[in-house]
């Protein structure tokens, strides 16, 4: 898989999400209704993070911690490579345009 | 029985071809074909258009289809004059207006105006989008239908149309191997419900969806009566008026 664990900048210590995977993108759209449904805050998304091609949904959980629906992640060939660069801003955290408002470590600096 | 082979242009009237032209371009992300005095063409795919605003009245909507031949239009004529409605022979150069060889109107049992075609113009250069939309192509239309199960009759027995699926009373009817080209949606009155463009994969329909939602709160207009909406699978513009 393209990655396990991200690191993110931060002033706090702690988990910033736990990921769980779902079928395919229509569970990606059916869980960003049943939330909205249910009045449950989506942090960010749906979307689809550059980097890793992987699709999202951010809810709030319990005591702020974060909780994510994600489908379709790339996964790495075995062939050795460079790590790519990509710049901290909205299109790189999301292609399809989705930001998230006040979590600043999911935020593009300037926006 | 009249043989459609896919839809093949959507014409809708317009009071102001300069705001139709900044959505069309600016939101949608077709490719201006052409600007003539009263018409401006569109292109969303290897066809010379598939979409021209014609100076007038927005409740002037037409919807052309293509059919073989001279020969398929000439006997389609037939079947629809013997049928009761009446039908126009397109003039030379209504059919150059409209980049196709030879064409006839005539009204489906609703009063949609329907137009045949034969030989639509294609382009010798592929399609260059004004915005990254994904735009792969001009693909199905909704049309209102004051009786839904009469209209199917008639787009089924006169014309070849099957119908796919039914979405409660909305029959999705295809032409060829696309599963729907046609859906007829019970409405009041004649006109074209929605204009479905096909994009490449749903990262598209996602991007345009908060593309378009960006742009509701700032400047992206509609032409006069004319609301659009990113749809799931297609990018759709919803008549409301």
């Amino acid at each position: 898989m393209h990655h396990r664990i991200a690191l993110y900048p931060s002033k706090r210590n702690g988990l910033l999400y736990a990921a769980f995977e779902v079928e395919a993108l229509d569970q990606i759209m059916q869980n960003s209704y049943f939330m909205q449904e249910s009045q449950i805050r989506i942090v960010q998304g749906p979307g689809r993070e550059a980097a890793s091609r992987q699709m999202f949904l951010h809810v709030e959980g319990p005591d702020g911690l974060i909780f994510s629906y994600v489908n379709g992640m790339a996964e790495i060939d075995g062939k050795p490579r460079l790590a790519r660069q990509f710049p901290l801003n909205a299109a790189s955290l999301c292609d399809w345009g989705s930001e998230s408002k006040d979590v600043p470590e999911l935020r593009a600096p300037g926006r | 029985m009249i043989q459609l082979r896919d839809v093949s242009y959507v014409r809708l009237g317009s009071p102001d071809l300069e705001s139709a032209e900044n959505f069309a371009t600016a939101c949608l992300g077709l490719q201006i074909a052409e600007r003539g005095k009263k018409d401006l063409y569109l292109r969303s795919d290897q066809r010379a258009h598939t979409l021209c605003y014609s100076e007038g009245d927005p409740n002037d909507q037409t919807v052309g289809f293509e059919v073989e031949d001279e020969a398929s239009l000439q006997e389609a004529a037939s079947t629809l004059e013997a049928l009761g409605h009446a039908v126009h022979a397109g003039t030379a150069q209504e059919a150059e207006r409209r980049k196709v060889r030879a064409f006839i109107g005539f009204r489906d049992p609703t009063g949609n105006h329907i137009e045949l075609v034969v030989r639509p113009e294609r382009s010798g250069r592929r399609y260059f989008a004004s915005r990254d939309a994904g735009i792969t192509g001009f693909s199905h239309i909704g049309l209102n239908s004051t009786d839904p199960a009469r209209d199917e009759r008639f787009w089924t027995q006169v014309c070849n149309a099957r119908v796919s699926d039914r979405i409660g009373d909305i029959p999705l009817m295809r032409v060829n191997a696309i599963h729907h080209t046609i859906a007829l949606v019970r409405a009041p009155k004649a006109g074209i419900q929605h204009i479905n463009h096909q994009v490449e994969t749903s990262d598209d329909v996602l991007r345009s969806y908060y593309f378009h939602n960006e742009r509701r709160v700032r400047s992206c207009s509609a032409p006069a009566g004319i609301r659009r909406r990113a749809r799931a699978s297609s990018i759709s513009g919803d008549r409301t008026a």
